[in-house]
């Protein structure tokens, strides 16, 4: 049984739209007549990215009155915030800090947080650090036996050994 | 090397040795990195793109992990090549469109590369055999602390990884599970399945990623989030969903092959007669007979087949690989003739190693 259009109910629906109307999802099932007269383009829907789907959860009922006017650019790289709306994608990192405003809530939505967790470049963490001298241990290892050097092979497992306990440890 | 000698041996990653390989294919992680002070690759100029490609290609050089690797910078490649490319997972879609200042880095494995100028000035992937997630990821993770050291990527306390699109923003990283669920497929609880799974943050989609279509039964699951979890937390939430999917996969074929085992059986030794015998066949028509058979070796019904093949003609039947291997272009009808020949080979091969 085809699921039929909403608007019409004659037709069976051929289009899964979603519109964001006042922050709130919502979702309708359309058909291709119906689709059309409410103004959606039917010809490019079909596959869509991540980013398509982002330019089209974007608030547009929050806009500031230079926004408006279409004023809101990255000082750094003179990308305009109204392009992001269209493409779902910014123009340079320091994009994040000028549309600071306009952004935190889309993450909320998308990530349920505003605050990186995981890996900094800046330091790596003692836990990171043992981590990766156990995996260059194992390179080396892999080497030893290669050459069948099992005196020094022995000795790196061990160490991995030890490592790996103070990883679970910890 | 050249991009047409990739073509005599598949990947490393397709040789079903993982974990759980009745079920899952392959795991990947990807990681999204952008160079600071640079604009993203689409807001850049093409002196910027250049500037961005011939950094990372000799940053690359100085690591322990890519210093041995191939370098292809996609300007000279010709476009089958790039399509040859994006059907062994190493770029994505976007690179066969546009490939002026975009560049590939490709250990000899293939289960580690580097996309260059993709939305993100670095794209970094790692592939493993069957589910297993966390040695991708420490792969993958190594590469990037020795690239962020010689690179200086755009970063904030705050905010992680800066990544020109919002949805990788944090950490950057989007792991993913290719897995195979004919199962769930046929007792027709893959759509409750699919709608949990987006319920639960995570992302479900075709064997080509992003906006492409579901064929074969494959599907590709990933996460959504990368904002405020850690990548542990990231991998390892992954790692819980998947486990309950293998489940729930393994609950339907038994469940097939309790209720409804003549049926299942005939599906699956019909459908290796046509990949045995067929003279001409579609790349989608292939898929799903693959699959087909595919569960079948899963379930014990056929024998003699290993998965490791399978895995390999899921790559090997596409229409890129095709051409490479006969060293010419085909057109559609050509290249259903040769899938076809290619299947007969591949497959009489297989079953005779296998019996020796």
């Amino acid at each position: 049984m085809p699921v039929m259009c909403k608007q019409c109910g004659i037709r069976p629906s051929k289009i899964h739209y979603t519109e964001i109307v006042n922050n709130q999802m919502v979702t309708t099932d359309l058909c291709l007549e119906c689709a059309e007269a409410k103004g959606i383009d039917v010809h490019t829907t079909g596959s869509y990215s991540l980013g398509d789907l982002v330019a089209g959860l974007i608030d547009t009922s929050a806009q500031t009155q230079s926004e408006k006017m279409g004023k809101v650019q990255c000082p750094k790289c003179g990308f305009d915030y109204s392009n992001f709306k269209k493409s779902g994608r910014l123009g340079c990192s320091e994009c994040y800090t000028a549309f600071e405003t306009q952004l935190l809530p889309l993450l909320r939505q998308l990530h349920g947080s505003t605050r990186h967790q995981g890996k900094s470049p800046r330091q790596l963490g003692p836990i990171a650090i043992i981590r990766k001298e156990i995996m260059d241990l194992k390179d080396t290892l892999t080497r030893a036996i290669e050459e069948e050097n099992y005196e020094e092979a022995a000795r790196i497992r061990d160490r991995i050994k030890t490592l790996e306990t103070r990883v679970e440890e910890t | 090397m050249q991009i047409r000698d990739m073509v005599k041996k598949p990947a490393k990653w397709l040789d079903a040795a993982g974990d759980e390989k009745e079920i899952v294919l392959s795991s990947r992680i990807r990681m999204a990195r952008n160079i600071e002070d640079r604009r993203f690759p689409q807001n850049a100029e093409k002196e910027e793109l250049a500037a961005v490609l011939e950094q990372t290609r000799s940053a690359a050089d100085k690591t322990s992990a890519l210093g041995t690797c191939h370098y292809f910078p996609m300007g000279n490649v010709s476009s089958l090549d790039r399509q040859f490319l994006a059907e062994r997972h190493l770029v994505s879609r976007e690179f066969l469109f546009n490939s002026s200042n975009r560049g590939l880095i490709v250990n000899a494995g293939e289960d580690l590369c580097v996309m260059i100028n993709e939305e993100d000035h670095l794209r970094i992937q790692s592939f493993g055999a069957g589910f297993n997630l966390r040695q991708a990821y420490d792969r993958a993770d190594r590469v990037d602390s020795e690239l962020s050291r010689q690179l200086g990527f755009a970063f904030t306390d705050r905010l992680g990884h800066l990544t020109a699109c919002p949805t990788n923003l944090g950490t950057g990283l989007r792991a993913s599970l290719l897995i195979h669920l004919p199962g769930l497929v046929h007792s027709k609880e893959i759509n409750k399945l699919l709608d949990s799974l987006r319920q639960l943050h995570h992302s479900i989609r075709g064997l080509y990623g992003e906006g492409t279509e579901v064929m074969g039964n494959f599907f590709q699951l990933s996460n959504n989030v990368t904002l405020g979890l850690s990548e542990d937390v990231i991998v390892s939430n992954l790692k819980e969903m998947v486990l309950k999917v293998i489940g729930f996969e393994r609950r339907a074929r038994e469940m097939l092959f309790r209720k409804a085992r003549s049926l299942l059986e005939d599906k699956v030794w019909r459908a290796y007669g046509l990949l045995c015998h067929s003279r001409s066949v579609s790349t989608k028509e292939a898929l799903s007979l693959i699959s087909a058979v595919r569960l079948g070796v899963g379930m014990g019904i056929v024998k003699n087949l290993s998965l490791k093949t399978l895995n390999e003609l899921l790559v090997y039947i596409q229409p890129a690989h095709l051409q490479m291997r006969e060293g010419r272009s085909m057109d559609a009808h050509q290249r259903d003739v040769a899938r076809a020949d290619y299947l007969r080979h591949k497959l009489s091969g297989d079953m005779h190693q296998e019996e020796e």
